[in-house]
């Protein structure tokens, strides 16, 4: 019991560690989007001052921001979808169908994943400069999809895997086709491998920098890169950088948030016995 | 409701076979069990009657439909899986329900289908629940349920008592006999367990290795193995094989213990294995010497493990006996119910 009683609390003080360095970054960013950059940049800080939204106000009236923003969530969702669609559709194969190359498929994937981008970016501006395309969306969402497909189907794989294969075949003989089957029985028990792997390919495009840096100058800009343009030769105006930065984690957030309820899983119990 | 033909069909995964060429007629109406050792494949023929693996050779046949490459779905079966396989995300009205809808019916129908099913089988207090709020015998209720709401051509059944505990086992097995009665659909029963075989079967399929070993009756297949298989995996507990000669007054065994031999005619020198049953012994004034290894009394009856040379058998009596281990016993068998095999082939010798 006394073993057991250290444990939880060493437990306890690690968590508590992990939790405080994960977030501490997260808070201190707030704070300092609600500051002006004449107190943010006293020292000590102030932890205890009066929220002013300044910076928010003068990042949203910036030009380029809402577009940034704007563009930053077409082209994410467009990335989204798509990697859920081919995805799902590519993980369910390699999951149910056990054809020759199956696992070469999969391995195959996950080499993509040993490139460091940086290697790609190059030949790959070349070619979209030669098609005429740079500054527009469709070849970063294609680069995005390149980058965050693999991943996807190595989620969704495992998920699938962890369907039993009978509840798909018991609603076939019940008198589903097979696409039936998977919709109205494998995909509602999946949820929480969607909401997870949504999330994973959603912030990967969201964040991507590198890509959108070489590939777009106005236009197409999304929001990592706007937000780098804050650092200006003028000297950095903390809050508002900040206050961006805020603003570019929102969704992800928000989405975390709502999403992580599923992500707890647990909806296959009863499904079969033992 | 429809016969069953599956004829010549072999199955295999890659260069394993694992169904060696199967025929089994199964008469419209008819209750036929599948029974065998563990992985001996039936399974596996019941999932290709399914139509959920491809059928590598052979032909099966529903009614007069060749369904080889039919999907599931067009078969018109019913199945209940050896795991349940229940829908998680659906209570047990959905999960009823679910081939209903499938089949675009009414909502007044489905209603009716799901709780003439749910009476039949006493679902009713549990509809609203979740599978995972059932307890195992009531989810493999809900399993028979799904099945049950349909009126399928075939039922195809999985083992599905296995996970059950004996008495509730005891009570489905009557419930499904019953139910067979009523419905007069033909049904395919797997199980490895023999009593589930003897007790629900008009015929049983004993399978060993993706070949059938046997195909009839309980009673025949009890009276009557065609082999030796057969006779060891049908009746509980299970034949005694005795070793042995022919010698010129009766059966030998290399230890010098000698029994009676029904088979005309000279045999001198041939190697023979003699089967008799356990229950087929009893205590007699002279017979056959033996040593009580041990003794179980079960109540109704009472099984002794005796010696006879230098071999164990066991044998069961009906009525108590006052008989203690180290005592020494005399064994008496009618000669009619000694089975003969050959050692080679395995196969029933007549007489
Ligand atoms: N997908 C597969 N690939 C290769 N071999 C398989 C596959 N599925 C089943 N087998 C083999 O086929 C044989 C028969 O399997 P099956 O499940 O039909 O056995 P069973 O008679 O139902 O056994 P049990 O009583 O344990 O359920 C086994 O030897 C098994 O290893
Ligand atoms: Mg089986």
């Amino acid at each position: 019991m006394k073993s057991s009683l250290w444990t939880k609390a060493a437990l306890t003080i690690l968590t508590a560690v992990a939790g405080t360095l994960t977030v501490f970054p997260v808070l201190w960013m707030i704070m300092v989007s609600l500051k002006t950059q004449n107190t943010a940049l006293r020292f000590p800080p102030d932890y205890l001052f009066i929220p002013v939204f300044d910076a928010y106000s003068a990042v949203l009236a910036k030009t380029g921001f809402i577009t940034g923003l704007m563009n930053s969530l077409i082209i994410s969702i467009i990335t989204l979808v798509l990697c859920l669609g081919f995805g799902l559709l590519a993980a369910y194969s390699i999951s149910r169908f056990k054809f020759r190359g199956a696992q070469a498929v999969l391995f195959g994937m996950l080499m993509t994943r040993i490139f460091p981008p940086v290697a790609l970016i190059t030949p790959y501006f070349l070619n979209v400069q030669w098609l005429g395309m740079q500054d527009t969306m469709p070849p970063l969402i294609v680069a995005y999809m390149a980058l965050n497909l693999p991943l996807a189907v190595w989620m969704l794989k495992g998920y699938f895997d962890a369907i039993p294969e009978e509840l798909e075949q018991c609603a076939m003989v019940d008198g589903a086709t097979r696409w039936q089957a998977v919709t109205k029985v494998t995909l509602p028990l999946m949820g929480p491998g969607l909401a997870a792997t949504s999330v994973f390919v959603f912030v990967g495009s969201w964040n991507e920098f590198l890509f959108a840096l070489t590939l777009t100058s106005r236009q197409s800009r999304t929001l990592p890169t706007v937000v780098a343009e804050f650092v200006g030769d003028t000297g950095i105006e903390w809050p508002q950088i900040m206050a961006a930065s805020t603003i570019a984690l929102a969704p992800v957030l928000i989405a975390t948030f709502i999403l992580q309820r599923h992500i707890a899983g647990g909806m296959t119990a009863g499904a079969v016995k033992g | 409701m429809a016969s069953v033909a599956i004829d010549g069909v072999k199955k295999s995964y890659g260069a394993a076979n694992i169904l060696h060429g199967i025929d089994i007629d199964i008469a419209d109406g008819e209750f036929v069990t599948l029974v065998g050792p563990s992985g001996c494949g039936k399974s596996t023929l019941l999932r290709m009657i399914a139509g959920l693996e491809g059928i590598s050779g052979g032909a099966i046949r529903i009614g007069d439909r060749v369904v080889n490459d039919l999907a599931p779905k067009d078969r018109d079966v019913a199945m209940v899986f050896q795991s349940y396989a229940l829908y998680p995300h659906m209570t047990v009205y959905e999960n009823m329900a679910f081939s209903m809808k499938l089949r675009n019916a009414s909502a007044a129908e489905t209603k009716e289908a799901v709780d003439r099913a749910a009476r039949i089988l006493g679902l009713e207090p549990l509809l609203q629940r979740q599978p995972k709020q059932l307890s195992g015998g009531q989810r493999q209720r809900v399993a028979m349920g799904r099945a049950l709401v349909r009126n399928p051509k075939v039922f195809l059944f999985d083992e599905p008592l296995s996970n059950l505990d004996a008495k509730l086992r005891v009570q489905m097995r009557a419930e499904i006999k019953a139910l067979h009665l009523r419905l007069g659909t033909t049904i395919v029963y797997v199980t490895h367990d023999q009593v589930e075989a003897m007790t629900m079967a008009d015929r049983i399929v004993v399978m060993q290795d993706g070949r059938i070993e046997q195909v009839g009756r309980p009673l025949d297949l009890y009276d009557n193995p065609a082999n030796r298989f057969v006779a060891s995996f049908i009746g509980s507990p299970s034949m005694n094989f005795i070793e042995g000669k022919a010698g010129a007054d009766g059966f030998e065994t290399p230890t010098g213990v000698r029994l009676p031999l029904p088979l005309a005619g000279d045999n001198s020198g041939r190697s023979i294995t003699y089967g008799i049953r356990p229950e087929h012994l009893r205590l007699d004034n002279v017979g056959i010497p033996a040593r009580v290894v041990l003794v179980e009394p079960m109540g109704s009856e009472t099984q002794v493990i005796a010696r006879i040379g230098e071999q164990d058998i066991s044998c069961l009596f009906r009525e108590r006996v006052a008989i203690a281990p180290g005592d020494t016993i005399q064994l008496g068998l009618a000669l009619d119910q000694v089975r003969l095999f050959d050692p080679e082939s395995g196969k029933a010798i007549k007489h």
